[in-house]
């Protein structure tokens, strides 16, 4: 027995593992973004990666420019019958092994998530190195176009993405929680990205692809629904509690006297209650800010002017996030996930409506609305 | 001594080819005598001001040969202590240690005076074991003198000394200290055992006792701590450790050890306490750093990269890039490399010493780099791994983990991080399974002893630490008056 102790210690370890799954770093292809398009063939699916290039970046100068030997990363793009098998397309073609462990960003096209994300969603869900905690970004033309941008900060145009997710300005998704959505019935959202040509003046007035975010796009059961824009989208970002700083502009006095609060602290809380007519939901928006810009028409005083506003952005808010529920009732689509909380609170009642929860949604859903904004008032007055 | 021959003829006889033996030649009353002597071992002002002189003189004064050998023989005649030898073999033996011989060839008689005197340095400053604060002074070769500076440090008389011989030819004198009542008897009696049964030819340095008594136990982690610092030696006896000193060696042997008070200096103990946490705090990091780092980063970066930050991945991957050799190869040439440079920096003579440091600063961390044979990050680990095994106050734990670093590295570069950890636990494994002289390696952590924590991880203040760590002996715990 002592004899064999070391054997014995030793060979569960080389059963599970040895020097044969060993892959050095400068044998990989690690991945940063998916790029998801339909391809020009009904039926197929181009997937577009986007890897740096350490090879162009010399170890020390990865900070400067570097142009004159060409860009930091490659872009790889093939069309295939489904997201795995042109993932095995592009694998054919490199030399070097696909390592999805730092895939950050997938984005995806407005036309490949009309048709429906399944796919993609299945595949996320199965392959073992790729991190659900990628950020999920849909593009309004082509998936493609997105990674065109110009990434003046960054090295990278996923860099980019990602940061700009990181940032959570609007409605920030991950492909984790678009699984749960997918899985549980309901809907979810992504950021919508836009894309122009705008000349810069760091480039030399060059005319250069610009990505920004215009709004959010809604899905529904794996296919995208619609979109809504900036001002509907922020609210709807802050009901679902993903919104970390934001400002808002009221106006009073026929359009002559106007503020802006810049938010600092924004909550949601959604309740649901049963009724006899069915689930009735409570969404309840608080916020804390401080006024950063007044044009007072009528000099009024600073506790005046806060009750002014307070009441104002009330009154906005609320129309706004009314505005966007009502948009997203006639798209079928729970963004805010309520079917969760109605699943959570009233398990028997949602198993009842699970299977036709979208048209539930879209007709009979019931929800009421209330906000509570409160602001600072911080001046350099002396 | 019933030889027919004369005992001085029959000592010249035997002392045939030592040509350092000194014959001083009396003849009083008739009777012809003789003082032997080595004189490079032999405080020759003394053995002539007490020994020589005084004889003649009172040879003097006496009346006749018999009254002068009656006084001899009371011990009266010598304002030193001497004593007579039993046999000739005796007179011998003591003669080359030291002794000076008083032979008078009719009586048949050898009377031994304790001359010796040995070369010896003066007290130094401590070289190894550096501090800031604190004592500066450091044992030397001389066991009266580091006796000397122990007793300066602890003037009780509790505090014991038992003597013993060691080493056929080196007859070299070993001392076990203690305080009687802080430390355990059976230590002790232990080490008795180990002492008397050591049987070479020569005890040179401290480290021959040592693993002497060490017999069988194959760990590479010390099993005695060594210091060169008398208030190392006197602080653990006060914590009922159990001390040996030998003659010749500058240095001292503690036992019981843990692997906790192999991480400790005398200086935590000299600081204000919360700078001496801190240091500890940042020593005990650097202890696991100079075993895992080099394993980490091979097992990381070729096994489980998704776990690198992106960031850094893309500056690793960029440096990684036209490397010839994989990361485990890389690893094993620096590291290699190193332990070179390390050897050659203390076996090289001084003058030449800076040659070392010129040509591993520039082959190594300049042209291996930019001629692409091994990457950026790989030097920076190294280095850091380099300079955390020296972080540990005592030179031997420093070196059991860097004997560690090895066997881990390979074992991180065929499987990865799962190799790691598994060889991780088996050393772990070890050292709960070690003991030193029954004290658990791993205590105060394996056995938990939660009271003793208060100078393991941190060093509480003074006045908090009321008891001693039971670690040692578990007796006599209290150290300070409760308030």
């Amino acid at each position: 027995m002592t004899r064999l102790k070391w054997p014995l210690i030793l060979l569960p370890l080389f059963l599970l593992s040895g020097c044969w799954s060993k892959l050095e770093v400068d044998e990989q292809v690690f991945v940063f973004a998916l790029y998801i398009d339909k391809g020009d063939q009904p039926g197929t699916v181009e997937v577009t990666i986007s890897s740096p290039l350490p090879n162009r970046m010399m170890s020390g100068q990865q900070a400067g420019s570097g142009s004159s030997n060409g860009r930091f990363y490659a872009m790889i793009s093939k069309t295939g019958e489904s997201v795995p098998d042109t993932i095995r397309l592009i694998q054919k073609d490199l030399s070097r092994q696909i390592n999805f462990g730092h895939t950050s960003v997938v984005v995806i096209g407005r036309e490949y998530a009309e048709a429906g994300i399944g796919d993609l969603l299945d595949w996320a869900d199965r392959e073992p190195t790729f991190h659900i905690s990628s950020f999920l970004i849909t593009a309004p033309g082509k998936a493609r176009k997105i990674a065109e941008l110009v990434p003046l900060y960054e090295q990278m145009p996923s860099e980019v993405l990602r940061r700009m997710s990181l940032q959570r300005t609007l409605y920030t998704t991950t492909v984790k929680e678009s699984l749960i959505a997918h899985y549980s019935k309901v809907g979810f959202a992504t950021n919508y990205m836009s894309i122009q040509a705008k000349a810069l003046p760091s480039e030399n007035e060059k005319k250069e692809n610009w990505a920004g975010i215009q709004g959010t796009a809604l899905y529904q059961d794996d296919k995208m629904t619609g979109t809504l824009p900036t001002n509907e989208a922020r609210t709807i970002a802050w009901a679902a509690d993903r919104l970390r700083k934001q400002a808002y502009t009221v106006e009073w006095d026929g359009g002559s006297s106007r503020a802006s609060v810049l938010f600092y602290n924004l909550k949601a809380e959604r309740k649901v209650r049963m009724t006899r007519e069915g689930p009735v939901f409570t969404i309840h928006l608080k916020g804390v800010g401080s006024l950063v810009y007044k044009k007072d028409a009528k000099q009024r005083s600073d506790t005046e002017l806060s009750r002014i506003v307070t009441e104002l952005l009330n009154v906005k808010v609320d129309k706004e996030l009314n505005s966007a529920l009502h948009k997203s009732k006639i798209l079928g689509t729970d963004v805010l996930r309520l079917g969760l909380l109605l699943e959570w609170n009233y398990p028997d009642y949602w198993r009842k409506v699970r299977e036709n929860w979208p048209e539930y949604y879209k007709d009979r859903e019931h929800i009421q609305t209330e906000s509570k904004v409160e602001i600072s008032v911080i001046t350099n007055k002396p | 001594m019933n030889n027919q021959n004369s005992i001085l003829e029959q000592i010249k006889e035997q002392l045939s080819a030592n040509e350092d033996v000194v014959y001083q030649h009396f003849l009083i009353h008739g009777h012809s005598c003789a003082l032997i002597y080595i004189e490079s071992i032999i405080n020759i002002p003394i053995l002539q001001d007490q020994v020589s002189k005084v004889f003649i003189e009172q040879a003097g004064k006496a009346d006749n040969w018999e009254s002068l050998a009656a006084r001899l023989d009371q011990g009266t005649l010598f304002p030193l202590p001497y004593v007579p030898a039993a046999t000739l073999e005796e007179a011998i033996d003591q003669l080359v240690q030291g002794k000076a011989l008083f032979c008078f060839n009719d009586a048949r008689k050898i009377y031994l005076f304790d001359l010796a005197k040995y070369e010896k340095r003066a007290v130094s400053e401590s070289k190894n074991e550096l501090v800031v604060i604190g004592p500066q002074e450091a044992f030397i070769e001389d066991i009266a003198t580091n006796l000397s500076l122990l007793r300066h440090k602890i003037k009780h008389p509790d505090l014991k000394t038992i003597r013993y011989e060691a080493g056929k030819y080196s007859k070299t004198i070993i001392y076990i200290v203690y305080i009687e009542g802080l430390c355990d008897p059976n230590i002790v009696e232990e080490l008795d055992k180990e002492i008397q049964a050591i049987s070479i030819d020569g005890v040179l340095g401290i480290s021959y006792t040592a693993e002497q008594m060490k017999k069988g136990n194959h760990t590479p982690f010390p099993q005695f701590q060594y210091t060169e610092r008398p208030d190392s030696v006197a602080a653990s006896l006060l914590e009922g450790r159990v001390g040996i000193l030998q003659d010749g060696t500058p240095s001292a042997l503690l036992v019981p050890v843990t692997l906790f008070s192999l991480m400790q200096s005398s200086e935590d103990y000299y600081q204000s306490y919360m700078a001496a946490s801190w240091v500890r705090m940042v020593r005990m990091f650097f202890g696991v750093i100079s075993m895992l780092l080099p394993s980490l980063y091979v097992a990381i970066t070729t096994f489980q990269p998704e776990m690198i930050p992106t960031d850094l991945l893309l500056t690793i991957a960029a440096a990684r890039e036209n490397i010839p050799f994989s990361a485990l190869t890389e690893a094993f040439i620096m590291e290699l490399t190193f332990e070179g440079l390390r050897e050659a920096g203390t076996r090289i003579p001084k003058p030449v010493g800076q040659t070392i440091s010129i040509i591993g600063a520039i082959v190594i961390g300049q042209a291996a780099v930019q001629a692409g044979i091994v990457s950026s990050p790989m030097v920076i680990v190294v280095s850091i791994t380099g300079i955390a095994s020296y972080i540990i106050p005592h030179f031997e734990m420093g070196l059991a983990l860097r004997l560690l670093r090895f066997p881990l590295l390979i074992i991180g570069g065929t499987t990865g991080l799962f190799g790691v950890f598994i060889l991780t636990f088996i050393v772990f494994g070890h050292l709960v399974n070690l003991n030193s002289f029954g004290t658990p390696y791993m205590q105060p952590l394996a056995p938990l002893v939660l009271s003793d924590w208060k100078d393991v991880f941190v060093r509480v203040p003074s006045p908090e630490m009321k008891s001693r760590p039971t670690s040692y002996a578990n007796r006599n715990l209290r150290r300070q008056k409760s308030k």
